[in-house]
């Protein structure tokens, strides 16, 4: 062999063989479609609809607040005007308008009870008269026990009643009236 | 290539930007933050709370006062302060949202406004014009106050009809007595915003008083409250019920009956108590009496209860319990015979003299102590320690204020009674150089009433709060001041007073009534000593005395036309037959006492 290097050409290293490319023409891009008018309509109807319940609901709302706050006004009008009522008849019934009508009606003071004691069957009188006959008003005309009340307001209107002649009532069973000419008897 | 290049840059130099704006923007709204809720936040919130939020109280309701059977002596009603802010009153027109053309002058708004209350419109311009001359930005005045629930319906129409923001109703409950002067002796009344007088004052913080809450809202550039901004942040809390023993009928029918025997006496003033045998009130009447509505109308020195606040002498009325103490001690028996001159007039310094001259009498101690005969108690009462006697006079009461009343007297009794002077040391067995308050007289009686055991007199009964919790008024002490038998015995020598006094219109037929009267002498000039004509009349009684129910004192001062105990007796009748009447009493069944008063050789 001669000295000549040989030069031996190198080994291509190893190639893995390559793949065998296919090519493929790329699938066309499809086109989006542009999105149907029927989802935009249905969306924004969506929206729309969303929009409108909440409006009815809040005006609902709003409605029913007003309602509550008309009520609750009315309420306190009923209640200031019953209270107005109570008033004008607490004074009405204070015991010196009560006698004051009771006298332009011609009433006087009623009589003690009787007591029957079931013992004897006697007939026991209450206590003999009082000296006063106790009026509402004194002979100048004020008011014995004074109410500013009763002075300011204008008693209800009395219709002044005929003086009527009085009736002896008519004696029925059980009365305790005492049977005319039988005094009652007194105990003690 | 370059091209973009370039592009990149540009985008990476804007985001850069944005990124510092943002930054810079949060970083502002941060530091304004801070700075607003934190650092000038107090400041802030002063400065706003006058312009936009306003705090109003929320008043609770005062309880009632009301009697025995629940009738109401004392109640609140709703009432109104009618309140303009004047910087803000004008000429409403068309802006104010009137018709175009339409005007409503300030004046013809004062002019309606006036028609409503009642007032005077030229009134009102001058004090709006008047606060706008002391402070153009004037926002507060009150037009006038109390207003009812009538002539509030008006203004508020009158504000539906009226743009007038400017004028705000201002809620201001106030007291009204719907009975009048019916127990206001007792009830007391308000003044402006804090009570003056009687269980108003005593039981405002125990019972009565309602606690104010408050509520906030916003209101517009007029002051007008902004509809639904109102937020109550705290609740407010009503006052109790305050429960009374009096009976409001009995109540009013003593008044009734003191006025007019006080009326037909002519004397100054009359009383008339009532009370049940275990210490509660049925009644203090007392004439004049003020009228709560209007406590102005009434003379000051008769807007107190002086049946809690009137020192007497009491006068031969004290001789019950004198009798009391003797029988107690053993002193006494009712039949001890003696002999009674009409004065007793021994050497020394001392005398004492019978109300007439009469001969000497052989009476018994049940004698003497009917014909209310002085000279027979200082007989009986030779043998009594003054010591002892002053014990028996602290267990009946006096020198005690039980109740707490405004105005109630104690009268301390003297702390060395054998120290008093000679005559002092007498006098005290009849009712003189002593001094007590009807009450205390009434509390003693009790105690001869309920057994010899005294019971405190008490006139509050129950607090029944706004959440319906009763609280009742704890009992009083009870102490027994004398022994059964004794209290017995002088409800026995009592009723012959009544029988035997000799006053034709002191028995009630059927009723057996227990009673004794007093004719006090009274000092009405301290230089002069006693009056020599004026008295004080006065009659206590227990009834029925076979099964005691009620204590009734009469009183009536300084009366003119009749100046002896005749004058009570008639008043005392009456009210025991109002009792009776009112609580169908019936009549007694047991046989009326007979000790006998007088005796022979």
């Amino acid at each position: 062999m001669s000295a000549l290097t040989v030069h031996t050409p190198q080994q291509a290293p190893d190639r893995a063989p390559e793949p065998r490319r296919r090519l493929v023409a790329l699938p066309r891009p499809r086109l989006r479609r542009a999105p149907s008018v029927v989802h935009g309509v249905v969306a924004l109807a969506g929206l729309g609809a969303i929009i409108l319940g909440q409006l009815a609901m809040s005006m609902a709302i709003g409605e029913g607040a007003y309602e509550i706050s008309a009520l609750q006004s009315t309420s306190a009008q009923l209640s200031r005007e019953q209270q107005t009522l109570q008033e004008r008849l607490d004074t009405l019934q204070s015991p010196q308008q009560v006698s004051l009508a009771a006298e332009s009606l011609g009433m006087v003071q009623g009589q003690a009870s009787q007591f029957l004691q079931l013992s004897t069957g006697a007939v026991l009188g209450g206590p003999d008269a009082l000296h006063m006959q106790q009026p509402a008003t004194s002979t100048d005309g004020g008011l014995l026990v004074a109410n500013e009340l009763v002075q300011s307001t204008d008693a209800a209107p009395q219709t002044p009643v005929a003086a009527e002649e009085p009736v002896e009532p008519e004696p029925y069973p059980g009365m305790l009236l005492p049977v005319e000419g039988v005094a009652p008897a007194v105990g003690g | 290539m370059p091209t973009i290049q370039r592009i990149a840059r540009a985008t990476r130099v804007r985001s850069i930007l944005t990124a510092i704006v943002v930054v810079a923007l949060v970083g502002a709204c941060v530091v304004r933050l801070v700075d607003i809720q934190l650092v000038r936040a107090e400041a802030l919130n002063a400065d706003a709370s006058g312009r936009v939020g306003a705090t109003a109280p929320v008043h609770g309701t005062r309880g009632d006062i009301v009697d025995a059977n629940g009738t109401v002596l004392a109640g609140t009603v709703d009432r109104w302060d009618l309140t303009i802010s004047p910087q803000f009153v004008h000429d409403l027109t068309e802006r104010d949202g009137l018709e175009p053309g339409q005007v409503v002058t300030g004046g013809e708004i004062f002019e309606r406004l006036a028609a409503i209350t009642g007032d005077d419109p030229l009134a009102y311009q001058a004090a709006v014009d008047a606060a706008l001359q002391a402070n153009p930005e004037s926002d507060y005045l009150v037009l006038d106050t109390g207003l009812d629930g009538t002539a509030y319906q008006s203004v508020r129409d009158l504000q539906d009809e009226l743009p007038i923001g400017f004028v705000t109703m201002r809620s201001n409950p106030q007291r009204i007595y719907p009975s009048g002067s019916v127990a206001g002796n007792l009830v007391g009344f308000m003044g402006t915003d804090d009570p003056l007088a009687g269980l108003e004052m005593t039981e405002d913080q125990t019972c009565l008083a309602p606690e104010d809450g408050t509520q906030t809202f916003e209101r517009g550039a007029d002051g007008t409250p902004i509809p639904g901004s109102t937020v109550v942040t705290e609740q407010s809390a009503d006052g109790g019920t305050l429960g009374l023993t009096i009976d409001a009928d009995v109540q009013f029918q003593a008044q009734q009956l003191a006025e007019q025997y006080r009326q037909q006496y002519q004397a100054e003033h009359a009383n008339v108590i009532v009370a049940r045998t275990d210490g509660s009130l049925v009644a203090v009447a007392e004439t004049p009496s003020v009228d709560p509505n209007d406590p102005g109308a009434t003379d000051a020195r008769y807007r107190i209860s002086y049946s809690f606040a009137q020192g007497i002498e009491p006068g031969s009325i004290f001789k019950t319990m004198a009798m009391a103490a003797m029988l107690d001690l053993g002193l006494v028996e009712p039949g001890d015979e003696m002999t009674v001159p009409w004065r007793y007039d021994p050497d020394g310094p001392v005398r004492v003299q019978d109300a007439h001259s009469h001969p000497d009498m052989q009476w018994t101690a049940t004698g003497a102590y009917v014909q209310s005969s002085n000279v027979g108690m200082v007989q009986l009462a030779q043998g009594m320690d003054r010591d002892d006697y002053f014990d028996y006079l602290s267990g009946f009461g006096f020198g005690q204020a039980d109740v707490g009343f405004p105005g109630e007297e104690a009268f301390p009794l003297a702390s060395d009674p054998s120290g008093l002077d000679a005559q002092t040391q007498l006098n005290v067995l009849f009712g003189q150089g002593i001094q007590v308050t009807p009450m205390q007289l009434v509390g003693a009686y009790q105690a001869i009433a309920n057994g010899g055991v005294r019971q405190d007199i008490h006139l509050v009964d129950s607090c029944t709060l706004a959440d319906g919790t009763v609280v009742e008024q704890p009992a009083g002490d009870s102490n027994r001041v004398v022994s059964e038998d004794t209290a017995d015995t002088v409800l026995r020598m009592m009723e012959h007073v009544v029988t035997d006094y000799g006053n034709v219109t002191f028995p009630i037929p059927g009723y057996r009534v227990a009673a004794k009267t007093g004719t006090a002498e009274v000092v009405l000039d301290p230089s002069a000593g006693y009056d020599p004509v004026q008295r004080i009349v006065t009659t206590a009684g227990v009834f029925p005395a076979d099964d005691p129910q009620f204590v009734v004192y009469v009183q009536l001062d300084l009366p003119q036309t009749e100046r002896t105990s005749a004058a009570a007796i008639p008043l005392f009748h009456d009210m025991v037959s109002v009792l009776i009447r009112e609580y169908d009493i019936p009549p007694s069944t047991s046989q009326a006492p007979n000790l006998p008063l007088e005796w022979t050789d």
